[in-house]
């Protein structure tokens, strides 16, 4: 049981390894000359900004955290399943189905209720309301540093 | 020592350390990337018992999502993420609490098992074996936790859908 996993933990062992390794080498040889680019975060280019203070993320980003940690539980029962197909047969394959088809059946409703929407719906009652949401996508992209 | 006594030591080992380190670290997302450590750990204890299934389920869920779920919550609330001080004056409930837990523990452990360790069964606990379990004795309980997923789907988006109406 154990020596099954021997593999694994090699692979992992040298990984680790591999990446130690490398920073370490890397911060003996390298030159150190920080300035303050350079310790900047990395954000793909993007400069890096703070959300102002008392704003927040948008809730959104939590339901999609929590719609990925169901489908995720539904993965987890497709693991067995698939491992015994042969065995289970056309009952097993049923059984999946029936399954799938419920979580599938909350997947249509979050759709359709607008749930994976992600631009918010105009405000219905404060119709004066400026479109603030626009602003900050033209300076989305400026260089770093 | 056997093999498997030697990896559980390395295992407690590390595990116990970023335990403590996860309820004292003063930052909170720190503590949250010990959580990472802790329940990996775990799951390598669940791989030790034999427990296959169960170990990979821990590492899929647990570290892949549920800390990942912790993270966003941080991120969305205010929580003082940062060098600020995390302390909350609950420290002798917590250590009563802990102590209680870890006594009903031992009492339970040493009552299932008697000091005698567990007798591992690699054949009940591969994934094989537990799907045939699951897909042919316990059909009911299975296509109920379909349920329990759709059921807590849409809890989520009703919850966290504003309400429009005055």
């Amino acid at each position: 049981m154990l020596s099954e996993y021997l593999p694994i933990a090699v692979l992992a062992t040298l990984a680790v390894l591999f990446g130690v390794a490398s920073l370490g080498v890397s911060a003996l040889l390298r030159p150190n000359r920080p300035t303050r680019a350079k310790l900047a975060p990395y954000e793909c280019g993007i400069e890096p900004a703070r959300l102002p203070a008392g704003e927040r993320f948008p809730v959104k980003f939590y339901v999609v955290a929590m719609l990925f940690i169901i489908f995720d539980i539904e993965t987890i029962f497709l693991f067995p399943w698939a491992v015994g197909f042969r065995q289970l047969g056309l009952f097993g394959l049923a059984e999946m189905a029936v399954f799938i088809a419920l979580v599938f059946v909350a997947y249509v409703y979050v759709w359709k209720s607008g749930g994976l929407d992600w631009r918010e719906p105009a405000p219905r009652r404060a119709a004066a309301a400026p479109p603030t949401a626009l602003e900050p996508e033209a300076r989305e992209v400026v260089r770093a540093g | 020592m056997t093999g498997q006594e030697y990896v559980f030591a390395v295992l407690a080992l590390v595990g116990t350390i970023s335990a403590i380190r996860l309820v004292t670290a003063k930052n909170v997302v720190h503590a949250a990337l010990y959580l990472v450590v802790t329940l990996s750990v775990v799951g390598g204890v669940y791989l030790l018992l034999a427990a296959e299934f169960v170990g990979w389920v821990q590492i899929l869920i647990y570290v892949g999502a549920i800390v990942i779920l912790f993270l966003f919550g941080l991120m969305l609330t205010r929580a003082p993420i940062g060098r600020e001080a995390l302390d909350n004056q609950q420290r002798g409930i917590a250590f009563l609490i802990g102590l209680g837990i870890l006594g009903g523990l031992v009492y339970l452990i040493q009552g299932a098992f008697s000091w005698s360790g567990p007798r591992l069964r690699p054949s009940v606990g591969t994934t094989a074996q537990l799907g045939q379990s699951l897909f042919r004795q316990w059909v009911l309980p299975f296509e109920a936790v379909s349920f329990l997923l759709l059921a807590a789907l849409i809890g989520a988006v009703v919850l966290s859908r504003r309400d429009d109406r005055p």
